[in-house]
């Protein structure tokens, strides 16, 4: 690969990130206007619903599932990775209902975003990230991502003030618990990347993973088929929020695909953290949260964002040199003698072509069958959707969603000049 | 190409498998310790 073709697919991978985290912020604001009653666990498994639909017609959309079968077909070991990415997600998402429940969000998200660092660990170690990437680009990827780490503690003890709970050793286990899954949940998404499969074949299966492992965490804690039944009946008239919620989350997922496939976990993970930015601009300018703050409450969420936009630049900056991404080659090369893929093929993906391009401009009667099933959920939720509890500002939430629009226009148009979302 | 079954043997000697697979089990066990 030339070093104006790498310098291009590194700013890509960066914009990705940064879209990304646009997008999983936002994906909270929609699960913000769902009234409390409903058990956790079926919050997140009718969430896990909208990001099955879209994880489908999605790419039945953009590249057609002739693509996902052509990937199939070449691949087919990675089909093991993307279901097991999907469960450690799914398992990761509903230990962090229980430490929300018993150490609050202040403390628990810092804990397990800093899953972020452990992608940085398990990307050098397993994958060759930051091997010939010189000292400059170590201190500028790992203190970028301890800053960043910092900046959401502060950010997190600002945002919530919140008595001393019960149990803090066990909702501090879960927190951590959540971020060591999500944070090992990174391996096969670079497993993946270097072995050639496409981000949009990857979530294909990914998905199948989160929902086998939801729906069966969601029948042992309410009660069986029949529980999961009256308790889809009870939300039906929130359920249109929660599938929203998963489609936006999907959107900023597959940025993060493509952050982790151009950049590397170690970089891409760390800057697709910063949704916890967009979300705090979500909840003090859309909801109204921390509207009755003191001046000190104030100072320490402008230092937190100040610190995360601070730790994400150096990492931005960070990229990854030729030297350095002979390393990815040699990781991506070991895995094509492992599993007998063909070398050349397994590069070309990893330097953003698409020599199965062929396959994924033919779209058959399952995409638009696809497509039609997703639409028709959403707009069947739409019609039984009940008008949110919560007050909002119409035009701050206009106003993030047209920036976070703009960021996706902005990268999808590079990523299809680019790699032809490859 | 390699024969599928090369393949699979492939994936149950490779570290990349066994440490989400462990960490997976491990996080099914600390949902269920959790009451």
């Amino acid at each position: 690969m030339d070093a104006a073709r790498l310098r291009r697919l590194q700013a890509l991978g960066v914009l990705s990130g940064v879209t990304a985290g646009a997008w999983l912020g936002a994906a909270e604001a929609p699960t913000k206007l769902v009234t409390l009653g409903i058990p956790p666990v079926a919050i997140s498994f009718v969430m896990v619903m909208g990001v099955f639909l879209a994880r489908w017609s999605l790419p039945a959309l953009l590249r057609g599932t002739a693509g996902v079968r052509a990937d199939l077909a070449r691949t087919p070991h990675l089909v093991v990775w993307a279901l097991l990415a999907g469960g450690l997600w799914a398992v990761a998402n509903t230990l962090t209902v229980y430490a929300i429940r018993d150490v609050g969000l202040a403390i628990a998200f810092p804990l397990w975003n800093a899953n972020g660092l452990l992608g940085i660990v398990w990307g050098a170690l397993l994958f060759g990230e930051l091997r010939g990437a010189g000292r400059l680009r170590w201190v500028g990827v790992c203190g970028g991502a301890l800053v960043l780490f910092a900046g959401a503690v502060v950010l997190a003890l600002a945002s919530v003030e919140e008595a001393p709970r019960a149990n803090a050793l066990r909702g501090v286990t879960a927190a951590l618990g959540a971020g060591l899954l999500w944070g090992t949940m990174y391996i096969p998404y670079r497993k993946a990347y270097i072995s050639g499969m496409h981000p949009l074949s990857f979530l294909a299966f990914f998905t199948i993973g989160e929902v086998a492992t939801m729906s069966t965490l969601a029948w042992a804690q309410l009660g069986g088929v029949a529980g999961v039944w009256s308790t889809l009946v009870a939300a039906k008239g929130v359920a249109f929020w929660l599938l929203l919620g998963g489609f936006v989350w999907v959107i900023g997922d597959l940025f993060q695909q493509y952050a982790a496939k151009y950049v590397g976990i170690g970089r891409g993970i760390p800057l697709s953290n910063t949704n916890q930015l967009w979300g705090l601009l979500w909840g003090v300018f859309v909801f109204g949260e921390l509207a009755d703050a003191e001046a000190g409450v104030l100072a320490r969420v402008v230092a937190g964002s100040l610190l995360m936009a601070a730790g994400a630049l150096a990492i931005a900056l960070a990229s990854a040199p030729l030297r350095e991404h002979q390393h990815w080659e040699a990781a991506a090369l070991r895995e094509a003698r492992r599993y007998g893929l063909d070398e050349a093929w397994v590069l070309a993906r990893l330097a953003g072509h698409d020599p199965d391009a062929e396959h994924a401009t033919k779209r058959s009667v399952l995409d638009w069958a696809l497509v039609a099933t997703a639409t028709a959920a959403f707009v069947g939720a739409a019609l039984l959707a009940e008008a949110p509890a919560l007050a909002f500002r119409t035009d701050a939430a206009l106003a993030l969603t047209l920036a976070s629009a703009a960021l996706l226009v902005w990268c999808a148009l590079s990523l299809w000049r680019t790699t032809r979302f490859g | 190409m390699s024969s599928p079954r090369s393949r699979w043997v492939a994936l149950l000697g490779d570290l990349h498998f066994w440490i989400p697979l462990g960490v997976f089990v491990a996080g099914v066990a600390l949902l269920a310790w959790l009451p």
